[in-house]
């Protein structure tokens, strides 16, 4: 389905957490059209800022699609400060989605900050196989943990790991992901790894699912300008597919993650 | 009464003067479902190679101030791609097509030509000798008025197409280089391209983009690209396709009044894919209120304050 450009309205807009908002926007073509996996560009009227900011779709409940946001610098801080009843200019649903998993595939969530939001839409997408559903949470501190409740609410197993030990494992995530595999060892082959976050952490869930044989999606941030496809400013390197080594006589090339992702195969992408 | 906003550059006759610029607007395919491509008057090409170019490699983009920087590195499918599956769609959907070609020698600047003169629909040649972004040609060309002159005389050969020569803002006498391009035999004149800048990532100590220095693109330029194009429309009789952070209708007339017969939009499109289309209602507003029937009574009206 396509993208549209539009003005919305900020229909809820609350804190929940250290530097984390949630923003709800009325959109019944947003709402309707999103699939899990994909993201918005996001402007803010009159504030000075040229591009649109991307963020993920995080939940769609009626007419209305919730964004979730930590504030890194002037565009989510002049974000964080707008009332409910202000516009925003939306372009989107863009990207593509994670796929949707086989009625007899078990899904490890991986995710670390601001990369949980859309493994929460994907879980609340499948939520009738949230049984076979296993979240790992990565962060660096209890503060930031988000989304713990919800994903256990939606029924799936959630675990919690921090750097500092102050909440779950002490570690990375990676080694409850590791761990989650030896224990689901007998139905290995049903196994299906979806994974957002950090760039270091996504390498490592792609190495571990290249090691291991299972399927792993990762979905990867890099600065975006456009979010259409036409700057060429967001990408990241990947092995051609067969299509593209004949079109392109060479074996790697640069993919945009606004249009070609953000959802890639890990095992496509090379780490620069 | 009507207005006529047609504009004819050589041989190429735009229904508007409002085009697209060379990388900010793909190949229009992937802008159908946010502009409206009828309203545009032509749409000119991401740079074209001869053959694939991978580009560099991230981070490539970096906002500035009013501005972005940019070392994208010309990545692109190669001509011949080009021809089979992006001509195609704009030829059907009846979209005026601007091919910008980009060699790292002569010999492919001509080999470029000639391929596209061949191709069904596309209606004019940009030359594009200003690419600050890749280690040979492009902006070597813009820059060393001799090699311009040899590359543009080549290319001219080559094609009976309307030839457009792009010029870069980096040089200190711009006028010399439009007087060389008029003097080649080109069409028209495009300007401006990137200026060449760069940002530093002051906790690493480190170039944000990994090409080190990227072009300057936006309203942060629009003042000096605005300057550009009114030295240029003094120096030379060729039309102009003025551009450089082209933001709102006021800021399109601004260029259309120091002398330009169209413009370009280049990265406003990336956060207003519709404005072009705005542009072009609001030229057509603007005539009507000034009591003025066709675009090119605006063309180089600007009126200086007598000394
Ligand atoms: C596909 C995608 C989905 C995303 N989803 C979310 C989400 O659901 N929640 C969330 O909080 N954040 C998300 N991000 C990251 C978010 O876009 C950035 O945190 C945000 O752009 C920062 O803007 P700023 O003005 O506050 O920060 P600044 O650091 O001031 O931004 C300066 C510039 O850099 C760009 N930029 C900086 N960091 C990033 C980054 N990590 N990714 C992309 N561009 C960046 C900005 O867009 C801006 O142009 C996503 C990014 C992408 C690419
Ligand atoms: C991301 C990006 C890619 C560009 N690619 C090209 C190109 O391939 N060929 C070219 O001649 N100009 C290219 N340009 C320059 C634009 O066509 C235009 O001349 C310049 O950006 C100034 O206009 P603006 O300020 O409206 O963007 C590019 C600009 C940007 C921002
Ligand atoms: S953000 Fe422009 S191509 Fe992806």
């Amino acid at each position: 389905m396509s993208q549209q450009q539009q003005t919305v309205l900020i229909s809820s807009h609350t804190q929940i957490g250290e530097g984390y908002y949630v923003v709800g926007v009325a959109s019944p073509w947003l709402a309707q059209a999103s699939q899990p996996g994909q993201f918005v560009m996001c402007r803010l009227p009159n504030a000075n800022l040229l591009w649109g900011r991307a963020f993920s779709v995080y939940d769609v409940v009626g007419d209305e699609v919730f964004l979730l946001y930590k504030v890194m610098g002037r565009g989510t801080s002049l974000l964080s400060e707008k009332k409910v009843g202000e516009q925003l200019e939306i372009i989107g649903p863009l990207g593509n989605t994670f796929s949707k998993p086989k009625p007899d595939q078990f899904l490890l969530l991986v995710g670390g900050g601001v990369g949980l939001p859309p493994l929460y839409f994907y879980a609340k997408t499948y939520q009738e196989q949230a049984s076979q559903m296993r979240v790992m949470i990565g962060a660096r501190d209890k503060e930031n943990v988000i989304l713990e409740e919800e994903f256990k609410a939606l029924g799936c197993q959630v675990e919690v790991s921090t750097d500092d030990g102050s909440a779950g494992l002490k570690g990375l995530v990676t080694e409850l992901l590791k761990k989650a595999i030896r224990n689901n060892s007998k139905i290995k082959d049903k196994l299906l790894i979806a994974s957002c976050g950090p760039n270091p952490m996504l390498k490592a869930v792609s190495a571990i699912g290249i090691e291991e044989k299972i399927p792993t999606e990762i979905s990867m941030e890099e600065s975006m300008a456009c979010g259409l496809g036409v700057c060429i400013g967001c990408v990241v390197k990947t092995h051609c597919s067969p299509e593209q080594k004949e079109e392109l006589k060479r074996d790697e090339t640069y993919t945009r993650l606004c249009c070609e992702g953000p959802v890639l195969e890990g095992s496509r992408v090379i780490w620069e | 009464m009507g207005i006529n906003l047609s504009v004819q550059l050589g041989k190429l006759k735009l229904k508007n003067p409002v085009t697209v610029a060379s990388g900010c607007f793909g190949y229009a395919q992937e802008m159908e479902s946010v502009a409206d491509l009828s309203q545009i008057g032509a749409v000119i090409s991401k740079g074209l190679t001869l053959e694939p170019r991978i580009g560099n490699p991230s981070p490539r983009i970096v906002e500035t101030p009013s501005g972005m920087l940019n070392a994208i590195g010309l990545q692109n499918d190669g001509v011949d791609v080009f021809i089979k599956k992006k001509l195609p769609y704009l030829k059907e959907n009846n979209i005026q097509t601007i091919a910008n070609i980009n060699g790292s020698t002569i010999e492919e600047y001509e080999q470029l030509a000639e391929r596209l003169s061949g191709a069904d629909g596309v209606g004019a040649l940009e030359v594009n000798i200003s690419c600050p972004n890749v280690k040979h040609g492009g902006i070597e060309f813009g820059v060393d008025p001799k090699a311009c002159e040899e590359v543009l005389t080549r290319i001219r050969k080559k094609t009976g197409l309307t030839l457009i020569a792009k010029l870069s803002p980096n040089v200190t006498h711009i006028q010399e280089f439009a007087k060389i391009v008029e003097g080649v035999g080109c069409d028209a004149v495009s300007l401006v391209n990137t200026y060449v800048g760069m940002a530093v990532d002051v906790n690493k100590r480190k170039p944000i983009l990994t090409n080190i220095t990227g072009g300057l693109s936006g309203p942060a330029i629009r003042p000096l690209a605005v300057r550009l194009t009114w030295q240029v429309a003094q120096a030379v009789k060729i039309p102009i396709l003025g551009m450089g952070g082209i933001n709102s209708v006021q800021d399109a007339l601004e260029f259309f009044i120091v002398g330009a017969t169209a413009i370009s939009i280049g990265t406003a499109n990336f956060y207003n894919p519709k404005l072009s289309a705005e542009i072009v209602a609001g030229l057509e507003e603007y005539l009507l209120k000034h009591n003025l029937n066709d675009i090119s009574q605006l063309t180089g009206s600007l009126e200086l304050n007598k000394k």
